[in-house]
């Protein structure tokens, strides 16, 4: 009877519910519209199907510059210089082979280049989704027009448009110096490499261990973190709930005939069924929703979920018992303790545990939130478990401390003992 | 009638602070008792001290004849508790929370079931019983603390304040009820500052004062324990010095103060107002507006201790 109320209770608890359902999952919203679906990583970066035309070719002859690299001899006009460097860097952006050999960072060809005879063919094509993105170079003016087919989303626009600005730029420069040379070439794609980064599962250097993150995945990780630290109120509510001193609901508790460690453990339970319920939805949404990989190693992630809300509905037991102010007062200190920890963690800068680690690297040691993200990410990440488990034990010495900590302050209180 | 409570040489201290010295006090079945004290004078700490939620340096409690302790579940399931703050959850609702309270006491679903409607009915809130309390009125919630604390049927109930706030009409519902428990048999430990209240309800009242125990007895008891037992007052124009002197000499009066309008007299036990109107009629003053005025419990605490009872 006891655990159904609890259980009722705290799904009525609004406050609760929006901190600890609602607010991650926003987070994960924003942070997937932000993103543009980066974190689905390479696996959903699918070249970009392209096609490129000249519009015109005019050629003039005060502004003629000598291919070198060819050793030719052959002259070009500008116009087809600009046309026809821009034709050689899509053929090398959708080659596969010359873009991994690049420092660009992708394992796969930016663009899949679409033949098409003329204007009216490409036009065509767009029209019949066979491509997304057509190139109309226009030599003389030295301007390149991007027309973009229904099927085309917005990270090929953003492809598409990276990919023209980083050659306007680097040409404009390679013109400067009369040279069209095969290293200006990689710079182009370099340029064009870091224009669409926000595109690639961009690593940062986060851990102890040298261990790098996909960032985007981190900022998710933290979310679900941040929703199981949220639970330290469900700690402070269970201890209000059977402390006679701290609330009268708990008086009331305290003198009926139901022996205190009853109550505690159906009013805990209840909280931390909801809780775990919670992290586990908030995993189904990374996967199913924001196609955020969670691995599948089951065992562990139940693990990491039933210890992870051990641990915070236990932080939250101390604050209820040893931090001053009613309620409200102590949910409020917690949930800001909480918030320094997630934001420690790298919730808002994911370079922040970097950096951590780098100036003062005690901090990412003993913070919880950093613990428990690098725990996950190494779950779904990494092959091995060592390091895993290392964090879990962490979190689970603390959890035990904790708890013990907090039953030997309820004994001792001059309150009925459990 | 029997002892059904019984506190002896009770004593505890906040470290220099005593805040119950050497208490003693007995509570009768089937009577109302009125614990009545200033704020800060220990009727709290006594009462949690009684129901055990508080360690104590001194002393024996005694409950039916069995000693007190945290895990006395015998003891604690004939109790209820009425606390002075609604003590309630919020995020359920009227009968859900009686039902809670009740389930604290009766495990049979049955039995709990017939309890909670029984109290909603007692405490007139079959109307809201699927409110929450957020939407109840103030003295709808203090009605609704009242049947989470009774729902069980206890045979002792504390009941700590439970008309702070609470407006006219409720209160004398809330006082109309607490009548009605002692009637079907509950013994009632009342602690307040409303003296009105406690002198309405209790039959037999407790004075404390800094954890002591002042004065013990019934209303009429406690009030004949003091001297001055009447106040006269008593309007009338340009009464001279020397008739005051004269009424000043009258048998039985303690004081006499004049404003040149209002005459006040504070008299002992007797019938004084008589003697003061014929004095006062031989020397031909007109009077209006005659009042004589009964002790209350805050003349006896004041004239025990030498300060008011309460001090809004």
């Amino acid at each position: 009877m006891m655990f159904t109320y609890y259980l009722r209770k705290t799904l009525r608890d609004k406050g609760y519910l929006f901190w600890s359902l609602a607010f991650p999952l926003l987070l994960m919203i924003c942070f997937n519209v932000t993103f543009m679906g980066p974190a689905k990583g390479e696996v959903d970066f699918q070249p970009v199907k392209s096609a490129v035309i000249r519009v015109d070719t005019t050629a003039s002859n005060e502004d003629v510059i000598r291919a070198d690299q060819a050793g030719t001899g052959e002259e070009y006009s500008a116009a087809d210089a600009f046309a026809g460097e821009f034709e050689n860097v899509l053929t090398n952006l959708a080659d596969a082979e010359t873009v991994r050999n690049s420092n660009m960072g992708y394992n796969h060809a930016v663009v899949e280049l679409i033949r098409t005879d003329s204007q009216a063919d490409a036009e065509k094509k767009i029209l019949d989704k066979e491509i997304e993105v057509l190139f109309m170079v226009d030599g003389a003016k030295e301007n390149i027009e991007v027309k973009v087919g229904d099927n085309a989303n917005m990270t090929t626009l953003m492809v598409a448009r990276s990919i023209v600005e980083s050659y306007r730029r680097n040409y404009t420069i390679m013109k400067d110096a009369a040279v069209t040379a095969p290293d200006k070439l990689e710079a182009v794609m370099n340029s064009i490499a870091d224009q669409i980064s926000v595109m690639k599962p961009k690593s940062t250097y986060l851990g102890e261990d040298g261990s790098s993150a996909n960032v985007y995945a981190w900022y998710f990780y933290s979310t679900i973190v941040m929703g199981m630290f949220f639970n330290v109120t469900s700690g402070i509510h269970t201890v209000f709930d059977i402390q006679g001193n701290l609330s009268g609901y708990g008086m009331r508790t305290s003198v009926s005939p139901k022996k205190k460690s009853q109550i505690l453990l159906s009013a805990f339970m209840a909280r931390y069924v909801i809780a775990c319920a919670i992290t586990f939805f908030h995993l189904f949404a990374l996967r199913a929703f924001f196609q955020i990989p969670v691995g599948n190693r089951l065992p562990q992630i139940l693990l990491f979920v039933l210890v992870g809300n051990l641990f915070s509905m236990s932080l939250g037991s101390l604050f209820g018992l040893f931090t001053k102010g009613d309620e409200n007062q102590r949910d409020n200190k917690a949930t800001a303790i909480v918030m320094l920890s997630v934001f420690l963690s790298g919730e808002m800068i994911v370079q922040l545990p970097g950096l951590l680690e780098k100036y003062c690297p005690i901090i990412n040691r003993i913070n919880p939130a950093t613990i428990m993200n690098f725990a996950f990410f190494r779950l779904v990440n990494y092959p091995t478990l060592r390091a895993f488990w290392m964090n879990m034990i962490k979190i689970a010495i603390a959890t035990v401390v904790f708890l013990v900590v907090a039953i030997l302050k309820l004994r001792r209180e001059k309150y009925a003992a459990v | 009638m029997s002892e059904i409570i019984k506190v002896d040489g009770l004593v505890k201290r906040y470290k220099e602070l005593i805040a119950v010295d050497n208490f003693n006090m007995t509570v009768n079945e089937g009577e109302i008792l009125g614990l009545l004290g200033p704020n800060g004078s220990g009727k709290s700490t006594t009462i949690n001290c009684i129901l055990s939620l508080l360690e104590f340096d001194k002393g024996t409690i005694t409950i039916m004849g069995k000693e007190m302790s945290p895990k006395a579940y015998d003891l604690k399931s004939q109790i209820g508790v009425v606390p002075q703050e609604v003590s309630v959850f919020e995020e359920l609702t009227v009968y859900e929370n009686i039902d809670f309270f009740c389930g604290l006491y009766i495990s049979d679903s049955e039995k709990r079931k017939k309890l909670v409607q029984e109290a909603i009915d007692f405490v007139g809130l079959n109307e809201f019983k699927k409110f929450r309390p957020k939407k109840l009125s103030g003295g709808l919630k203090r009605r609704l603390n009242i049947a989470c604390g009774i729902a069980h049927k206890p045979k002792i109930i504390f009941f700590d304040e439970p008309t702070v706030a609470v407006d006219p009409q409720s209160r004398n519902k809330i006082l109309e009820g607490i009548e009605q428990l002692r009637k079907e048999g509950a013994t009632i430990i009342y602690t307040s500052h409303y003296m009105e209240e406690v002198e309405q309800l209790a039959d037999r009242i407790i004075i404390i004062d800094k954890g002591q125990l002042i004065a013990e007895g019934s209303v009429d008891e406690l009030k004949s324990m003091i001297k001055k037992s009447e106040i006269i007052r008593i309007e009338a124009k340009g009464i001279s010095d020397e008739d005051l002197e004269r009424l000043r000499k009258l048998d039985n009066i303690f004081s006499v103060d004049y404003d040149g309008k209002h005459l006040k007299i504070e008299a002992g036990k007797g019938n004084n107002v008589v003697g003061v109107i014929k004095l006062l009629e031989e020397k031909g003053y007109r009077m209006k507006n005659v009042y004589s005025e009964q002790p209350t419990l805050n003349d006896v605490f004041l004239e025990l201790t030498g300060k008011e009872l309460r001090d809004d």
